[in-house]
């Protein structure tokens, strides 16, 4: 077995070879980060050669249940990603995508032609952009801005009373949100080349605050436009509680 | 024509902590979202243990707007890797 492996960050499509000046480190432990030619053309590897040992199957078994393991790895890999986005486009691999030898990963990467030439296509001159609405649990005027340990409770009843309607509070105002938000997602979504709505947080996590987890596919050129639409829809949910976090440009993630 | 500069890419903002990126999203998207290439050496691991980190990101992040904790999935979690035996 090799002592070292060939550690993939994404496949760029390119008129010209992309500039690897700046780019960052790599992941731990790594050679410099460099290109690879995808024959026929145009297309490159970004890789870096690794240690076997520090990513070894055992190792990664392991080691994928520490978040901050996993989290350092994935910034690095995900930094390398972002520094080919200005180019035609670039596809990102998955996390750990290790191949024993640079031939052996352009070997799979022809063989992965058809499909590969099918999502470049899609997202070429595209980025993504993610958006995020959370219920404020701080909220704007509603009994809840009375909290119950400040508040002179005259009884037990009341008490309970008290709670029942903060909760009641809270339900409508998630009601409220989450129609704004599909309305919200919508809009967006006319103006985007595509969209991808994520309901997993609210089927994992009930009671979850978050009323839209959403990316939208944009041409790079048109990141300023979408912004200020972005702007335009969210802004006057603050007054109703609502935070608005949009994240971007991002590799097109959630589109390949 | 003044340009404004070019906005911080995610992982930069990541970086420098400024809150408006989360490093559960970067994890989440490098993990889960990347185009699965089939190395020599994949996360042919277990799909468990995807799912695991997925779970667990979600509940962080549910975590970060609502004060409570929810360690179910986790404990479930490695119920699960215990009876895998290896």
């Amino acid at each position: 077995m090799s002592a070292t492996l060939t550690y993939v960050y994404c496949l760029v499509r390119s008129a010209r070879r992309p500039s690897i000046t700046g780019v960052p480190a790599g992941v731990p432990l790594s050679e410099a980060v460099r290109l690879v030619d995808v024959p026929p053309g145009k297309t490159w590897l970004v890789v870096s050669t690794v240690p076997q040992r520090a990513y070894a199957e055992e190792v990664l078994d392991q080691e994928m249940q520490r978040l901050e393991w996993i989290g350092e790895r994935a910034l690095a890999h995900e930094a390398v990603v972002e520094h080919f986005l200005r180019a035609d486009a670039v596809l990102p691999m998955q996390l750990f995508t290790l191949f024993m030898t640079d031939e052996r990963a352009v070997e799979h990467v022809t063989r992965d032609r058809r499909r590969i030439e099918r999502i470049l296509s899609k997202i070429a001159g595209q980025v993504e952009w993610g958006l995020r609405l959370t219920l404020d649990p701080e909220g704007p005027a509603t009994p809840a801005k009375t909290p119950l340990t400040r508040a002179r409770v005259a009884s037990g009843a009341d008490y309970l009373a008290r709670k029942r309607d903060v909760r009641d509070a809270v339900r409508d105002r998630t009601k409220k949100a989450r129609l704004n938000a599909t309305r919200i997602y919508r809009t967006l979504a006319a103006e985007a080349t595509a969209a991808e709505r994520r309901t997993d947080a609210d089927r994992t996590v009930p009671g979850s605050r978050v009323v839209l987890d959403a990316a939208f596919l944009v041409p790079a050129g048109r990141a300023a436009a979408f912004r200020a639409v972005v702007r335009r829809q969210t802004g006057p949910l603050k007054r109703a509680g609502v935070a608005a976090v949009l994240t971007g440009p991002w590799p097109p993630y959630n589109f390949i | 024509m003044a340009r404004r500069t070019t906005p911080r890419t995610p992982a930069s903002q990541v970086l420098d902590n400024d809150g408006e990126t989360s490093l559960l999203d970067v994890i989440d998207n490098a993990l889960n979202k990347g185009i699965v290439l089939n190395g020599d050496l994949t996360l042919a691991l277990a799909q468990v243990d995807l799912v695991y980190a997925r779970l667990s990101l979600l509940l962080c992040a549910a975590d970060r707007v609502l004060p409570h904790k929810d360690s179910d999935i986790i404990a479930r979690h490695s119920d699960r890797r215990a009876r895998r035996g290896r």
